[in-house]
C-alpha cells in the first residue's frame, strides 16, 4: 500500500514538474504583455490615447491661465512717447477657499477701501468666483501679502496710458475695453489695431513643482509706432487753436501742419477735443478726428485750385484779363456776386486771387468748361479720400455733371469753393500740391512701425502731379502777392515769404440754403514760398461777434501768423536772407542764444 | 493522501537561496535604490531650479513693471506744459522769431563727406595683423631659441 501510495505522489510531483514550466511561462508572457502595453502607453501612436491621456493630465496637473502681451508703444517723430501701457490686475475670489472669511473680509475692505460686510457676504456666498474688480499694482502687492493661497486670484492687465494727453487725443484715438476685450478704436489706435494688439492666448500651467513654469514672455508684443507728429508742433498748434477759439468765441476749429515735400502730418488738431484717458466720460461727438471725418466748404481758399487748373490746361495764361461787373450771371439764373458786392472793372489772373474775387473763379470755371474743370478737381483728388492711415476718413462731396443734383450753377460756386465739400485735410493735401512744384504727396502718419529688431519704415510716395512746376510757381507767386498785397496781410511774417489765400465761406443748413448768421474761416498757405518746408491749414468755424470778425482776413490770417512765428523757431528755418545766403554758399546755420 | 503529497512537495520545493542568486537579488535592489535616488535628486534638483526660475520670472516682471512705470512717469514729466512750467520757474522766456538770430558760417558745408575725413578710410589705412598660423612645432622651437638667446645672453656675455 505505501508503495502505492509513494507511486501515486511521485507521479503527480511528475505532472506539477512538467506543467509547472509552462505555468511560469504563461505568467511571464501575461505579464511581459501587460508590461509592454504600459511601456507603450509612453509612446502613443493613436490619437484618442493622447487626447485622452492629455485630458487627464489637464484635469489634474495644470490649469489654464491667459497670458496677455504688451500693446505697441506710440512715439512722435522724435522718440518721445504718445501712448503707453500700465500694468493693473484684475482680482476674483473664490468663497469655498477661504479659510477665516471675516479675518480676510475685514483686510481685504481695508486694501480695496470697500464695505467690510460687503466683502464678508461675498466671501460667505456659495459662488465659485466672484469678481473684485481691476486693481493698481500696489495694491495687489498688498493683497498678495495677506498670502490667501488660490482663494485669490489675479490676472495681469495692461491699460493703455497716454502720458501727454489730451495732447493729439483725436489723432491717436483710444483703446476700450481690457485684457482680450481691449480694441483700439479711432485714430492711428484703430487703423493700426492689428499691428499695435498684442498677443492674448490661454496657456497651460503645470501644477506640478517639477513642471517648467510657463509665462507670457514668448507671446510677440505688439508692434510699435513711430508718428510723423512732432509733439513741440502739435503742443503748439493745440494751444493756438484754443486761444484762437476762445478769443473769436467760435463754435471750434482745425489746424494741420504738413511738409509738403513728403506728406508727413508734422500736426493736427481740433477743437473742442478730448481727453484719451478719459474718453469714457467725453462727449461722443469728440471722439473723431474732425481735421479727416467732417467736411466744410472751403470757400475762396478753393480759388487757388481754380486758377492753378485754368492755368495748366491753358484756358488763362497769368496775363489773361476779365472785366468784372461785380455780377455773372450763370446758367440756370443764379447770379455770383463779390464779396464786396462791387465791380473791379480790368482784373488780371493775379488779381483774383488778391482780391478774392468771386466774379473771376466763377468766370474762369465757366471758360474751363464743367468736364475741364472736374477732371482737374479729381487731379486734385478732390472728392477722394487721401487714404491717410487714420481711421474714420471721409471723402468729401463733389457733386458732378450727370449727378442727381448738379446744376450749372455748381460749376460757377464751385470755383470759389461753395456747393462742394472737402475734409480738412483734403484742401491742404491739394495745396500741397502747389508747394511741392505741381506733385501731390501720399499723407501720412505714421513714420515706423517697429517690430523687435525690425524697423520699417513707410515710404514717401507721391500719388500724382496734377498741374506742372510751372504752373506751381506761377501760382505759388500768386499767393505770395495775395499776403503781400492782398487782404491777407494779417498772415505775413517779417523776414519770410509766405504763400497763402484766405477763405469766408457760408455753412450750409439743410432745409434753408446758407446760414446767415455764421461763416467758416480759413487761411492755407506755406513757407518759405520759394523752397516750402512746411504748410499750414488754419480753420475757424463760426466765430462770434461778426463785427470785427466777419472775414478770415481777420480771424485766420492772424492765426496763421502767430503759428508761423512759432514754426519758424521750432522748426529752425531761418528768415530769406540768411537761408538765400546760405543756400548761395551750400552751408549750414549756427544759432546763436 | 492528496494533503500528504502537496505537503511534501512544498516542503521540497522550499527556496534554498544560494549565494550567488542572493547576490544578483542584493545588487539588483542596490541599483533600484541608486535609480530611485538618482530619480528622486533629479526631480527635486528640477522642482528647485524650476521654483528659482519662477522666483526670477516674478522679480523680471515686477523689474519690468517698474520700467512701464518709470517710462510713463518720465513722459508725463516731461510733457510740454510741464517742461514749459519748469522753464518759467528757471526763468526762462518763449523766444520770438526777430530774437533768434541765425549767424553765417563761411566755407562751412553740410555735407561732412566733403568736408571731414572719412573714418572708413581712417580704418582701412590700418595694417591688418597677419593671420595666426604658427605650428606647435614653430612655437617649441622659438621657446628653445629664446632661452638659448637668454642663457647666451647671461654666460655668453
Amino acid at each position: 500500500m505505501a508503495t502505492q501510495a509513494q507511486s501515486a505522489v511521485s507521479i503527480q510531483q511528475e505532472m506539477v514538474r512538467r506543467r509547472a514550466p509552462f505555468v511560469m511561462l504563461g505568467v511571464m508572457i501575461l505579464s511581459s504583455t501587460l508590461l509592454l502595453r504600459v511601456i507603450s502607453f509612453q509612446f502613443p501612436q493613436d490619437a484618442r490615447v493622447s487626447r485622452e491621456f492629455a485630458t487627464q493630465r489637464d484635469a489634474n496637473a495644470g490649469r489654464i491661465e491667459t497670458f496677455e502681451s504688451a500693446r505697441g508703444i506710440i512715439y512722435d517723430r522724435n522718440g518721445y512717447i504718445l501712448a503707453d501701457n500700465r500694468r493693473r490686475f484684475r482680482i476674483g475670489v473664490s468663497p469655498n477657499l477661504v479659510a477665516d472669511p471675516e479675518q480676510t473680509a475685514n483686510d481685504l475692505a481695508a486694501i480695496l477701501g470697500r464695505d467690510p460686510v460687503e466683502i464678508f457676504n461675498i466671501l460667505r456666498s456659495d459662488a465659485l468666483y466672484v469678481p473684485l474688480g481691476t486693481i493698481d499694482p500696489d495694491v495687489w502687492q498688498q493683497i498678495d501679502a495677506l498670502d490667501l493661497g488660490r482663494a485669490i486670484q489675479e490676472e495681469r492687465l495692461f491699460e493703455r496710458f497716454y502720458p501727454q494727453a489730451p495732447l493729439a487725443s483725436q489723432v491717436i484715438g483710444f483703446v476700450y475695453g481690457q485684457g482680450e476685450d481691449s480694441l483700439g478704436s479711432n485714430g492711428v489706435e484703430g487703423e493700426y489695431q492689428n499691428r499695435l494688439a498684442g498677443v492674448i492666448a490661454d496657456q497651460e500651467v503645470s501644477n506640478l513643482p517639477f513642471g517648467v513654469p510657463e509665462d507670457g514672455s514668448i507671446l510677440q508684443v505688439g508692434d510699435d509706432l513711430v508718428l510723423t507728429i512732432d509733439r513741440d508742433i502739435q503742443f503748439l498748434i493745440e494751444q493756438e487753436l484754443q486761444r484762437a477759439v476762445v478769443e473769436t468765441g467760435a463754435e471750434g476749429g482745425t489746424i494741420i501742419v504738413m511738409d509738403p515735400r513728403t506728406g508727413d502730418v508734422l500736426g493736427m488738431t481740433s477743437y473742442p477735443t478730448y481727453d484719451n484717458n478719459n474718453f469714457a466720460d467725453a462727449d461722443p461727438d469728440l471722439l473723431n478726428n474732425p481735421a479727416v471725418s467732417d467736411t466744410y466748404e472751403p470757400g475762396s481758399v478753393f480759388k487757388v485750385l481754380t486758377v492753378a487748373a485754368a492755368l495748366d490746361l491753358g484756358v488763362i495764361t497769368a496775363d489773361w484779363v476779365y472785366n468784372d461787373t461785380a455780377v455773372l450771371t450763370v446758367p440756370g439764373g443764379v447770379e455770383i456776386e463779390n464779396w464786396d458786392r462791387r465791380a473791379h472793372g480790368l482784373v488780371d489772373t493775379q488779381g483774383v486771387l488778391v482780391q478774392s474775387l468771386n466774379v473771376g473763379a466763377a468766370t474762369i470755371s465757366n471758360l474751363m468748361g464743367r468736364d475741364n474743370f472736374y477732371l482737374m478737381l479729381s487731379r486734385f483728388n478732390i472728392g477722394t479720400i487721401t487714404n491717410i492711415d487714420i481711421q474714420g476718413e471721409e471723402q468729401g462731396q463733389v457733386r458732378i455733371p450727370g449727378d442727381e443734383f448738379w446744376s450749372e450753377s455748381d460749376l460757377a460756386t464751385n470755383a470759389f469753393g461753395q456747393g462742394i465739400a472737402v475734409t480738412p485735410l483734403q484742401m491742404l493735401t491739394a495745396i500741397n500740391a502747389i508747394a511741392n512744384e505741381g506733385v501731390i504727396m501720399q499723407p501720412r502718419i505714421v513714420h515706423q512701425i517697429i517690430d523687435g529688431d525690425d524697423i520699417e519704415t513707410t515710404r514717401i510716395v507721391a500719388l500724382s502731379r496734377p498741374i506742372s512746376a510751372i504752373t506751381a510757381q506761377l501760382v505759388t507767386d500768386m499767393m505770395v502777392a495775395t499776403v503781400r498785397d492782398g487782404f491777407d496781410e494779417a498772415a505775413q511774417l517779417p523776414g519770410y515769404s509766405v504763400a497763402g489765400k484766405t477763405g469766408t465761406a457760408e455753412i450750409p443748413d439743410p432745409g434753408i440754403g446758407y446760414r446767415d448768421d455764421a461763416w467758416i474761416m480759413s487761411f492755407a498757405g506755406f513757407l518759405p514760398a520759394d523752397n516750402p518746408q512746411v504748410s499750414i491749414l488754419i480753420i475757424i468755424d463760426s466765430p462770434a461777434n461778426l463785427e470785427n470778425q466777419r472775414w478770415a482776413s481777420q480771424v485766420a490770417a492772424p492765426v496763421f501768423r502767430r503759428l508761423a512765428e512759432r514754426l519758424v523757431i521750432l522748426m529752425e528755418i531761418p528768415n530769406d536772407e540768411i537761408r538765400l545766403a546760405l543756400e548761395e554758399q551750400g552751408g549750414m546755420v549756427a544759432d546763436t542764444p | 493522501m492528496a494533503g500528504n503529497w502537496v505537503e511534501h512537495a512544498l516542503r521540497r520545493s522550499v527556496w534554498k537561496p544560494e549565494r550567488q542568486v542572493l547576490a544578483l537579488a542584493t545588487l539588483g535592489v542596490v541599483i533600484a535604490l541608486l535609480l530611485g535616488a538618482l530619480y528622486l535628486f533629479q526631480v527635486a534638483n528640477e522642482a528647485s531650479i524650476n521654483n528659482e526660475l519662477r522666483e526670477m520670472q516674478t522679480e523680471r516682471d515686477e523689474l519690468e513693471r517698474l520700467n512701464q512705470e518709470l517710462r510713463s512717469e518720465i513722459a508725463a514729466l516731461t510733457s510740454v506744459p510741464n517742461l514749459q512750467v519748469r522753464a518759467r520757474e528757471l526763468g526762462f522766456q518763449l523766444a520770438g522769431s526777430g530774437q533768434i538770430e541765425y549767424l553765417l558760417v563761411a566755407d562751412y558745408y553740410p555735407d561732412r563727406a566733403d568736408t571731414v575725413a572719412s573714418i572708413t578710410a581712417d580704418l582701412s589705412n590700418e595694417d591688418d595683423p597677419d593671420d595666426y598660423d604658427e605650428t606647435f612645432v614653430d612655437w617649441f622651437g622659438n621657446q628653445i631659441d629664446s632661452i638659448g638667446d637668454t642663457l647666451s645672453d647671461i654666460f655668453g656675455g
